[in-house]
């Protein structure tokens, strides 16, 4: 038995050591932060998760919080971590989530978010890709009959055509629409719609959508889309937010002087370019924040203790706004604010550090839907000023 | 089953002045050098005290964690040792078997017990001795937290956490990750790596002269192998994230056994002296 | 009975062993001779599978090597395969610990009967204690079959004669023994049965007896003809 001493020891040491490290490792417990509601309704928050930092420990604690409770990156496994962070973007997305859940097949290798288009009966999606020429791929399946198809189309190119991307593909009657943006060398980006026929894979019409006037000498227009929430869904109008950058009187095009900003409405079935309310165009240096949500479009200012949203209704034309002040929602001071499925989602903080709370608002008429507070489990609070809390975001997987 | 246990620790014998000398050799710098710099610290705050009448030091409270990051620029280097010599050994506990004047490969061939416990024990052997400097390195850890607390006197102490200790030394954070699952990970890989090698070393010497080739285009192989799920899956997108995941443990799991399959056979069959 | 039959075996480019054909019986002392490079020692070594053949069968009783052959057949190398560190002692332990067939008591004797000390180490031995060592370590296990490689090989005269004793006791009486030599003279009283090997062939196989009995020659008188032709 002498003989083995060596490894015998070798074996319990290691094994007694290295196992009572990690048995002490998962007892040393961080604070568990949670969302704790004190009236509303839940489900608003159910995919909200506020991310922080716990500052008591060497190096900062990286977290989120939701209503579930708290989750340190620290504890996660480093492959963990990796996967999560792959396609991260993807994760805030409820629709996209629930077709990787639903239509796990189809989904497969499809990562432009914005090619989407589903409704009751069938999916769509679209891409666009640059060599020689510009290749578009499209993809329908009725999620009834289960049938697939599968087109490869080819659209000429311009020299100087550096990329294309596709914007928004919509179903008008039985013709698909896709919004493609072409970006160049030498000028600015132009958007095109594409009427395809998606039984028989061909292009029926194709046009370039002109937004606003016409750069001349002393203008230089940049355009792009709003992007919606909920990308899937279908809708019949695309918002174009454009840029008019006025170059100086010198004529130099590298000092451009002011900038003014519009936007325009496209409505696919009747093919209008409609600009919105003079009220709506603005300078650069304002905050304002734009948000599709389906029909309604949302522009938002928040400064530290209040926050202006306006909504415009794409439909009707109907239009509003409501006005939120600090005292309103507890705290002293926002910190962040989202505007999600037509609700604002307001995280104020009190300066003391231990009144955080979460406030969901109708963004069309200020009614308070939910209202939470963030606590620590255990009897102490005083982990509640060692927080320091990042932003609220949406994750649905 | 017996016969590995009696290579295992014939091997294990073999290390023990080694192991002890690292061990040693790594107490002494820790230990030595976490005196010399506690009780100077100790000493200054002391002398601060006494000329202020007792008023303050003017010097922030000492943390174990604050001392351990300070002091890492001593700790590591016995660390790096000891590394550096398992990795040598990781050859050298073959080759010295056909090399030295005993060529005790030949005793180790002969014996009435199945090849592959030859490999096993060997690969054992390391692992063992791997998980042996470990557990010393975090016992060195804890004795030296108690002596700080015997050290230094209270009015000087700030409390801090363990795992904060390990987490400012940059050895010690990836040696001892402080998730379970890193660590099973960190060195499932490294078993891996082991055995990938060890198989190169026996194409080595079961082909002589070719066999370097042979060796070093099977550690190629065997990286090719387990890289490609991430390099080549990973940018298609066609799987899900998971999906790649789960491919490459599979591959790696493909590898160990082929490996080991491999080296088993090359003992069994083509190994020469 | 140990059997040979047409072995091959090639080394880089060259053919080592081209198609070795020969017995050991059980009770009876064969010996391999040849000069350096005939492939003697290769032959006891692909014995033992301690070096891959290329063609060929290599049947130990019967049977081809399944299993372990190693309680078997014992191999006394040319050199001893202890490590140095060791003490003489702690190899016998080490052998006892492996070799359900190791008997501990001819290991004591032997070593007695050799003047070994076992508490020296294994690396301070001289050559010729070192190699009488080795047969100890052969020796005590109760295998059917020896095979030694060279066991003359630098040896003085006084530890030969030691060896040899060894050879003509009861010990070797019911075992079969293959060996290789360069010193036929020595041995040549000894030997049943002789292999003589050219460039990796068998050239000829002797039985020894006879060769006295019928056409009183010695085997040295065969190896002249044979190799001087």
């Amino acid at each position: 038995m002498k003989k083995y001493m060596v490894t015998i020891i070798a074996a319990v040491l290691s094994v007694a050591v290295i196992g009572s490290y990690y048995v002490y490792g998962a007892m040393d417990k961080m604070p568990e932060y949670t969302l704790m509601t004190v009236s509303g309704d839940e489900s608003l928050v159910e995919h909200l998760y506020i991310d922080g930092h716990y500052q008591a420990r060497r190096k900062s604690e990286y977290f989120t919080l939701s209503l579930n409770g708290t989750e340190y990156q620290s504890e996660r496994p480093w492959i963990w971590q990796e996967i999560s962070r792959s396609r991260s973007w993807l994760r805030s997305m409820e629709d996209i989530q629930q077709l990787y859940r639903d239509e796990r097949g189809f989904m497969r290798g499809k990562v432009e978010t914005d090619g989407f288009y589903q409704d009751e009966h069938v999916i769509i999606y679209a891409k666009m890709s640059l060599s020689r020429n510009i290749r578009l791929h499209l993809e329908t399946l009725n999620k009834a009959t289960r049938d697939a198809e599968k087109f490869q189309l080819s659209i000429p190119a311009e020299p100087s055509q550096l990329y294309v991307h596709v914007a928004d593909v919509q179903l008008v009657g039985d013709e698909v629409y896709i919004m493609a943006i072409y970006g160049y060398r030498d000028k600015t980006n132009e958007f095109w719609l594409y009427a395809v026929d998606p039984s028989a894979g061909t292009i029926l019409r194709s046009e370039k959508l002109y937004v606003d006037a016409e750069a001349d000498a002393q203008f230089r227009v940049y355009t792009d889309l709003l992007s919606d929430n909920q990308v899937t869904v279908p809708s019949d109008y695309v918002v174009f937010h454009t840029r008019q950058e006025q170059v100086g009187a010198s004529g130099n095009k590298e000092t451009p002087t002011s900038y003014v900003n519009r936007l325009f409405v496209y409505s696919y079935p009747s093919g209008s370019m409609v600009p919105l309310p003079e009220e709506w165009a603005h300078t650069e240096g304002e905050d304002w924040r734009f948000q599709l949500d389906g029909t309604i479009l949302y522009r938002m200012i928040s400064r530290d203790s209040e926050i202006v949203v306006v909504h415009y209704d794409l439909k009707t034309g109907s239009t509003g706004s409501i006005r939120v002040n600090a005292e309103d929602v507890g705290g002293d001071y926002f910190h962040s604010v989202e505007l999600r499925n037509g609700m604002l989602y307001v995280l104020s903080l009190s300066s003391t550090g231990e009144e955080n709370s979460v406030h969901v608002l109708d963004a069309t008429n200020g009614e308070k839907r939910y209202e939470g507070e963030i606590t620590v489990k255990g009897a102490s609070q005083e982990p509640l000023l060692d927080l320091w809390l990042g932003g609220i975001m949406f994750l649905y997987d | 089953m017996r016969n590995f246990g009696k290579l295992l620790n014939y091997e294990m014998r073999r290390l023990r002045y080694v192991l002890a000398g690292l061990m040693g050799l790594t107490a002494f710098i820790q230990l030595g050098t976490f005196l010399w710099k506690t009780t100077g610290d100790v000493a200054i705050r002391q002398e601060q005290l006494a000329r202020s009448n007792g008023a303050e030091t003017f010097l922030p409270d000492m943390t174990f964690a604050e001392l351990m990051n300070s002091l890492q620029g001593w700790f590591i280097p016995p660390v790096f040792l000891c590394i550096a010599v398992m990795v040598i050994y990781v050859f050298l506990i073959w080759y010295r078997d056909w090399f030295s004047r005993d060529t005790f490969i030949y005793r180790l061939l002969m014996l009435p017990a199945a090849r592959r416990n030859i490999y096993l024990s060997k690969l054992s052997a390391i692992l063992l001795s791997v998980f042996s400097l470990l557990a010393f390195q975090l016992v060195l850890i804890v004795v030296l937290r108690w002596l700080f607390h015997v050290i230094v006197p209270a009015e000087f102490r700030e409390h801090s956490y363990f795992a904060d200790a390990l987490l400012t030394n940059q050895a010690w954070e990836l040696l001892l990750p402080r998730n379970l699952w890193d660590f099973l990970f960190s060195y499932g890989l490294g078993t891996l790596g082991v055995i990938v090698v060890f198989t190169a070393i026996l194409l080595e010497r079961s082909y002589r002269g070719v066999g370097i080739f042979y060796g070093i285009g099977y550690v190629v192989l065997a990286f090719v192998a387990l890289m490609w799920p991430f390099v080549f899956l990973g940018l298609s997108s066609f799987f899900y994230p998971s999906e790649v995941a789960a491919i490459g443990l599979f591959m790696a799991a493909v590898v160990a056994v082929v490996s080991l399959w491999l080296g088993f056979r090359l003992l069994h069959r083509k190994i020469t002296v | 009975m140990i059997e040979l039959i047409e072995v091959h075996k090639k080394y880089r480019f060259r053919q080592v062993l081209k198609g070795i054909s020969f017995t050991a019986e059980k009770g009876q002392i064969t010996c391999l001779i040849g000069e350096n490079g005939a492939g003697k020692s290769t032959i006891l070594k692909a014995i033992m599978k301690l070096t891959p053949i290329h063609g060929g069968m290599i049947l130990i009783d019967g049977q081809q090597h399944t299993g372990n052959i190693y309680e078997k057949v014992a191999f006394i190398p040319d050199h001893l395969i202890v490590p140095g560190s060791m003490r003489l002692t702690d190899a016998m332990e080490f052998m006892k610990d492996f070799y359900k067939g190791w008997n501990p008591e001819r290991a004591k004797e032997l070593a007695a009967f050799f003047r070994l000390d076992v508490n020296e180490k294994a690396g301070n031995l001289s050559k010729g204690m070192a190699a009488k060592f080795n047969l100890v370590l052969g020796f005590s296990l109760d295998a059917d079959y020896v095979l030694m490689d060279e066991p003359f090989s630098g040896i003085d005269l006084f530890s030969r004669e030691q060896i040899a004793q060894v050879f003509t006791s009861e010990l070797m009486e019911d075992r079969g023994v293959l060996l290789t030599t360069h010193e036929v003279a020595e041995m040549e009283h000894l030997i049943d049965k002789a292999v003589l090997m050219q460039n990796g062939s068998v050239v000829d196989e002797i039985d020894c007896e006879q060769l006295r009995s019928e056409e009183g020659k010695s085997i040295i008188d065969v190896m002249r003809e044979v190799y001087l032709k």
